[in-house]
């Protein structure tokens, strides 16, 4: 079997992204993403100057409002809802995974 | 080909309604969808439901898929002679396709028939990949091995999975639930469209003394009662080697020393912080030479622990 290699890169706020590139990774429309961006789901760096430009983790985001929609046949609302709560656990996650790592370990 | 038993997969009878394999298929998908469930044999288990789903919702998949006839899951077996055809597409040469792609395959190429147009271009598929790394290779990069079966297009016009290793060189900067991107290195796209994205989601694994939060590390600091009261230089186990703690006088348990930019390093540059978690811990056994030093100090000293309390009653009197 072939091995191929690969350098991986993080996804940061220093890749950005135009509203046609978005829709083109993500598979969502640039309606879509419009009302996405309308309903507080996603947010362009600088939301006063037209045309939109996306922070990387935009890409993120937006790939999960696609597999939302796909997978649960959700409407543009009903993405951004389900993304917000979504967002709400991963943060109480990550609040919860820094106390615990705060927490010290009993010593025996 | 193996079987798949679409229906059992997702619990419901072989005459079921359209409506009743949609109620079937959105309580499944709730359950074990990756961005929703935490199960870990969860996206799996999403994979098969949402590939029963695709075939069972599309009247003509569905009607294909039943003149399969039924078999035991994971059977092998040949379709009906003619079937290809009958399904409305070219006949392929079956070999070990999924079934899944050649349905998916045969709805294609009859939605494609008879038209005039050029071929859909269509994008390649996005990958996503779990990718599990000790503290230490996040904290010096590392380079792992994934074995991905990839969609590629047989010489039947057929997309058939085949299996690909794939090295990837994962950067320092690893932190828990970050995701790294590999630009076109999903599946390759057909008819000149783009090819898809790998994307790596990254786990950190439990380390024996440090827990991680972000890019901090946290690491517990057990120290004699004497240590804790005189102060102590330590020697501190850090991701890059061991440096020397010095531990003030007077310190508490539960007291955090910050060691400034000792955690782990942070994609953009940088690092976190690594904290030492005082912790004071008596001996499991003290011989009568240190119960007597114990016994001066209990009689010498004027220190009162549990002062508070007696306050605080006061106050709620």
């Amino acid at each position: 079997m072939p091995t191929e290699t690969g350098e991986a890169g993080w996804v940061s706020e220093a890749h950005e992204f135009s509203m046609a590139e978005l829709a083109e990774l993500s598979g969502l429309s640039a309606t879509e993403l419009h009302e996405l961006v309308e309903f507080g789901a996603v947010a362009p760096l600088r939301p006063e100057a037209t045309p939109w430009v996306f922070g990387g983790h935009c890409l993120v985001t937006v790939r999960t409002a696609f597999r939302l929609r796909q997978s649960f046949e959700l409407e543009p609302h009903g993405i951004a809802l389900a993304m917000a709560l979504l967002q709400r656990v991963s943060d109480l996650e990550a609040q919860l995974q820094h106390l615990q790592a705060r927490l010290p370990q009993p010593t025996v | 080909m193996k079987y798949k038993d679409y229906y059992s997969i997702l619990g419901v009878a072989r005459g079921a309604s359209a409506e009743q394999i949609k109620k079937a298929y959105r309580k499944l998908a709730q359950k074990y969808h990756p961005d929703v469930s935490k199960d870990p044999a969860g996206e799996e288990k999403f994979k098969e439901v949402a590939e029963a789903y695709e075939t069972l919702k599309d009247p003509d998949k569905r009607l294909a898929y039943d003149q399969l006839g039924a078999h035991a899951p994971g059977e092998d077996f040949r379709p009906p002679p003619d079937w290809g055809n009958r399904a409305g597409g070219a006949t392929p040469d079956f070999g070990d396709l999924d079934l899944g792609e050649l349905l998916a395959g045969l709805a294609a190429s009859r939605h494609g028939a008879g038209r005039a147009h050029a071929p859909l271009r269509m994008p390649g598929e996005d990958f996503e990949a779990k990718v599990s790394i000790p503290l230490d290779a996040a904290f010096s990069g590392t380079e792992v091995e994934l074995n991905l079966a990839m969609p590629e297009m047989n010489p039947q016009g057929f997309v058939q999975r085949v299996p690909r290793t794939l090295k990837v060189r994962i950067p320092k900067g690893a932190s828990d639930g970050q995701r790294l991107r590999l630009p076109g290195r999903g599946g390759k796209g057909f008819n000149g469209g783009r090819d898809g994205d790998l994307w790596l989601n990254i786990a950190l694994q439990p380390h024996p003394l440090f827990r991680a939060s972000g890019h901090d590390l946290f690491l517990d600091l057990p120290l004699a009662p004497w240590e804790a009261v005189l102060g102590a230089t330590v020697e501190l186990p850090t991701l890059g080697g061991v440096v020397q703690l010095k531990v003030p006088a007077n310190t508490n348990s539960g007291k955090q020393l910050r060691l400034t930019g000792r955690g782990l390093p942070r994609p953009a540059g940088g690092a976190g912080d690594l904290y030492a978690i005082a912790q004071i811990v008596v001996p499991a056994a003290t011989s009568a030479s240190e119960q007597s030093l114990y016994e001066q100090l209990k009689t010498g000293s004027t220190f009162a622990p549990r002062a508070r309390f007696g306050q605080e009653l006061k106050h709620a009197d």
